[in-house]
């Protein structure tokens, strides 16, 4: 296993010291690569985060394989951390997502083109509607969801080796570690989604989805919560079977089609908006933008 | 100033202490699912709903009025199916009227019920469900229903309609009979001896409406519940006229704790009534484990092959994997290309195959030199290759040493068909088989009948002592003793009426066998298995099979890899044992046999049918039916019957062999991982009809990895 090597960790931690941890420091990185010459192995990962406000982004070059854990103990995450909103990318997987998006953003205009053509308009102008909203949804991919530091110290299972691959012959990560979501979000079949959906405490799940305008052809009775560890669940939201549940802050929910309501080759198109909207990340969308 | 305080108590106790309580208790409605009627099953009190309880959800209730005391099981076996097993005590009535027989015990009525959800509650329908109950019983507390329930916050509101003991009321006139004619009246008395599904009375006759309200307070732990009854009790049989003042019941369910509940119920207008609820689901019954952590990532121990090599090498390697992740090793080799390291042995530990499989991977991986590329990993028994599973090596240390963010230990792991060991072509360890010590287990049993004449509980509790005993790699010898501490059999006193039986008694000696000795041997059976193909096995056994038959048989089966579907037949010659001494036979003795079909349903997941055709101990043909349903716990719940050529008047009571069981896994018990079983039986009665041999070491049951589950 490759640990941090001493010159090139040294001259990071001395770069960063000199130019504080700013964006342009991270920008100025790659010139120190090209000094080594040692690219063809190393890692570098852009630690983005906690806070967002001041757009804090720092870097560091490993020269070789690197443990998560390790890129950890020089980041030293801010005590505002929280972990369960910890996220690590790449550019390959950020692109297969976003290619997700606009594949199921197509499909859902398709299923839009069946209804039009059946003549059920009403369904077809609520596919329609969800289409769009698809392309607004901020994604940002990750192969972990909500790890710890203790977590990566502690199992190795959480503790990935981040290495140069075939998808990421730069060897460049990014590790987004966030301070608690204060908001959740509601989409899906509904006229008005709400990316930041400020929370109530007194109000109910079904309160929530009671306060948005469904569209035609939506599950009425239960929703899909995605939640801030990357899981999802079924909650029932009806008149008749709601439980008094509530709305974690961070969490998504998604208001489906009805399965009868869709065509046979369309049955799979709720699970398969659900497993994009684990990488919902309204916050780190635009930050990670900038940084990649 | 009194009344004002009462007033606003009982506000306050209506609705709730603040605007936001006011809505969790709204919307939590019946949150701990619906609550169990008096005699079992979902519902009100008297009545059914249309409610179904989360699947997996087991419960007793005990329940107790002047007339009856109730006890009763009651499991939802799926989503849409709950069945319930009922004891009724009448304490009105004694059992017969002829006390030699069952003396001063009162009437004991048995019943079983079944309830079909027919609809799913939804935004304008209810939940519909629709239920046959006292099935295939005496027919004393035997109804039909349909009922519907919808929740409305905190209440849900049911009304059904109920045919026979449900219906007695008569307030509505049955709509079938305007269909048909056939069901304006209910016929009377029983199909045979009793213990018949009786179809023919099926919604015919008298019908009520009936309904009721189960109501959560925003007391957690107490619901009420009002019912209106579809029984007027006007044809109830307690032996003694039951009065009714009003058709309303008043109910409370106290939930003491999560598994206990109190009931109290004023019924009738005139009877208070009280029992109890304690429930626990068996897809969520588990144990904490103590075991050793799985082993971590690590460099390889061995450089070269070589290092694997011999009966030391071996031995060593067989103990970790043993201790490490429960599979036996046997023997194991490499292919000509040494690449592919093959072990042959059983995994005998863990009853998820995932885990053993992750566990023997990471011993391996650490145990084993990087130029083998792929570990295959045989299950045997008897000498037979069952199936196993291949490891790409590389694949699986990356996903242990977490080398990449991707890779996962199953990315590694592939099922396959059993390499047969002919293909190994360089065995580093492979032991002569040597005949070593038995091995021998000690456990105590109960065994048990209830609701005989005799008495409603007989039962044996005593030891069985259990030696297994492998004389070559494909044959073993298994022998069981049984020490009796105590019993009440002797009170069994079945009699042939007339002296004569209509058919064999090959199992109502029970009685005989039980009280003959306090030492017995329970059996001893030698049993040869063999593989014929990847597909075909065989298997020849003899001695004593079973407490009251010896004999000789063989069997053969068909069972392709992960197969939903197995054919088997077995035919055996088998003579009954002597209850006068260990070791003699009695004269009576039958070729019996079966054609099986073991299928694994699609349509009902974790289910498994047996369909046995052929002849039975008494000498009766037909075929014997068992279904068996496995939960996320590792509980099976399974049910069999048999339906043969003997009339119901020579079967006698209970008219066919039926009959339930439960087995649970050991580790539920245990803080140690362990792939053993225990179950426990009902049969309503135990006749001569529609019985199979008993014995040990099936074939399907010595193939089971041939299932990858």
């Amino acid at each position: 296993m490759t640990m941090v090597t001493k010159n090139s960790f040294a001259a990071t931690v001395l770069t960063l010291t000199l130019l504080g941890s700013t964006l342009a420091s991270a920008r100025a990185l790659p010139q120190q690569q090209d000094t080594h010459n040692e690219t063809t192995q190393q890692v570098t990962v852009h630690v983005l985060g906690p806070d967002l406000n001041q757009q804090h982004s720092r870097h560091w070059t490993f020269s070789g394989p690197v443990r998560l854990s390790q890129v950890f103990d020089v980041a030293q995450p801010d005590a505002s951390t929280y972990w369960l909103q910890t996220r690590l990318t790449d550019h390959a997987l950020q692109q297969q997502v976003l290619r997700k998006q606009r594949q199921l953003q197509q499909r859902v205009k398709n299923l839009a083109a069946h209804y039009h053509t059946h003549y059920d308009d009403e369904l077809a102008k609520a596919a329609q509607q969800l289409a769009q909203q698809i392309a607004e949804w901020p994604l940002v991919a990750t192969y972990i969801w909500g790890t710890s530091r203790n977590d990566a110290r502690t199992d190795i299972m959480q503790n990935p080796l981040l290495t140069v691959t075939e998808t990421n012959s730069r060897g460049q990560y990014w590790l987004m570690l966030q301070s608690a979501p204060e908001h959740a979000a509601i989409v899906g079949l509904v006229s008005q989604p709400q990316f930041q959906l400020t929370l109530d405490t007194r109000k109910t799940l079904r309160d929530t989805v009671k306060d948005v305008e469904l569209l035609a052809g939506a599950k009425e009775d239960t929703v899909q919560v995605i939640t801030l560890d990357g899981q999802h669940r079924q909650y029932p939201v009806a008149y008749y079977n709601a439980k008094a549940d509530s709305l974690a802050p961070g969490a998504v929910v998604f208001v489906g089609f009805d399965d009868s309501e869709l065509p046979d080759e369309y049955q799979t198109i709720n699970q398969e908006l659900i497993e994009l909207l684990r990488f919902w990340n309204p916050e780190m969308k635009s930050l990670w933008g900038q940084q990649s | 100033m009194q009344r004002r305080r009462l007033a606003t108590a009982i506000a306050l106790f209506a609705c709730g202490f603040s605007a936001s309580s006011y809505a969790d208790w709204w919307e939590q409605g019946t949150l701990n699912g619906p609550s169990q009627s008096d005699i079992g099953g979902v519902g009100l009190m008297q009545m059914p709903t249309g409610r179904m309880a989360r699947e997996g959800e087991f419960s007793f209730t005990y329940y107790d009025n002047e007339e009856y005391r109730r006890w009763a099981l009651s499991l939802q076996l799926f989503p849409w199916l709950e069945t319930t097993i009922r004891y009724n005590d009448v304490r009105t009535k004694l059992y017969s009227q002829v006390p030699e027989f069952s003396g001063d015990q009162t009437y004991k009525d048995r019943g079983i019920d079944i309830k079909l959800r027919l609809l799913e509650e939804s935004l304008w329908l209810p939940e519909l469900s629709v239920g046959v109950r006292d099935l295939a019983g005496t027919g004393y507390f035997a109804g039909e229903f349909i009922a519907g329930s919808k929740r409305i916050g905190p209440f849900d509101l049911t009304l059904g309609m109920g045919w026979g003991y449900l219906g007695t009321r008569d307030n509505l006139s049955n709509p079938f009979c305007e269909v048909s004619d056939s069901f304006c009246d209910r016929p009377s008395g029983l199909t045979g001896t009793g213990g018949d599904f009786e179809v023919d009375k099926w919604f015919k006759g008298d019908s009520a409406i009936f309904g009721g309200v189960e109501y959560q307070t925003p007391w957690q732990p107490l619901r009420l519940k009002v019912e209106f009854d579809g029984n007027d009790y006007s044809r109830d049989r307690a032996g003694v006229p039951i009065k009714q003042d009003s058709p309303w019941n008043y109910g409370a369910e106290y939930a003491f704790n999560d598994n206990l509940k109190l009931k109290l119920s004023y019924e009738r207008g005139n009877t208070w009534m009280f029992g109890f609820t304690f429930r626990l689901n068996f897809d969520d019954a588990q144990q904490l484990k103590v075991d050793k952590p799985p082993r971590p990532a690590q460099p390889t121990k061995t450089q070269s092959v070589d290092d694997l090599r011999g009966e030391q090498a071996g031995q060593a390697l067989a103990k970790n994997m043993a201790d490490e992740a429960g599979f036996n090793v046997n023997r194991y080799g490499l292919s000509n290309d040494g690449k592919v390291l093959t072990l042959y042995g059983g995994q005998r530990k863990y009853r998820n195959q995932q885990e053993a499989l992750e566990r023997s991977g990471r011993v391996l991986a650490s145990e084993v030199p990087d130029s083998i590329e792929t570990y295959e990993l045989i299950d045997q028994s008897y000498d037979m290759e069952l199936g196993g599973y291949r490891f790409d090596a590389d694949t699986f240390k990356t996903a242990i040493a977490r080398a990449d963010l991707t890779t996962q230990p199953e990315d590694a792991i592939e099922r396959i068909e059993a390499r047969q060991t002919e293909a190994v072509g360089d065995w580093l360890y492979n032991p002569m088989f040597e005949v070593g010590m038995p091995n021998y287990a000690l456990k105590p049993f109960l065994e048990q009948s209830v609701g005989g004449p005799e008495d409603f509980f007989m039962y044996q509790i005593g030891l069985e002592n259990a030696v297994s005993w492998s004389l070559a790699d494909n044959f073993n010898i298994y022998g069981r003793v049984g020490v009796n501490l105590t019993n009440n059999f002797d009170k069994f006193n079945y009699l042939v009426e007339g002296g004569e039986p209509a058919i064999p008694r090959v199992r109502t000696y029970v009685r005989e066998y039980v009280t003959m000795s306090d030492v017995w041997l329970d059996n001893l059976q030698a049993t040869w298995a063999n593989q014929l193909s990847p597909n075909w096995y065989q298997s020849l056994y003899g001695g004593y099979l079973e407490r009251m038959f010896g004999g000789v048989g063989g069997e053969i089966l068909y069972r392709p890899l992960d197969s939903n579907l197995a054919i088997g037949l077995n035919v055996a010659y088998a003579r009954q044992r002597s209850f006068e001494n260990h070791f003699g036979f009695r004269d009576y003795d039958v070729v019996t046999g079966h054609l099986t079909a073991y299928w694994k349903t699609q349509f009902l997941e974790d289910s498994l049918i047996t369909v046995s055709a052929g002849r039975f101990l008494a000498k009766d043909l037909g075929v014997n039916i068992n279904f068996q349903h496995e939960f996320d716990s590792g509980i099976i719940a399974g049910a069999y019957a048999s339906f043969t050529d003997v009339s119901s008047e020579d079967f006698g009571e209970g008219s066919f062999t039926k009959g339930f069981y439960i087995s649970i896994p050991f580790d539920m018990f245990s803080i140690k991982p362990s792939v053993g079983r225990g179950a426990i039986a009902w049969s309503p009665l135990t006749r001569d009809g529609g019985q199979m041999l008993g014995r040990v070491n099936s074939l399907y049951g010595i193939t089971s990895r041939r299932s990858n589950d």
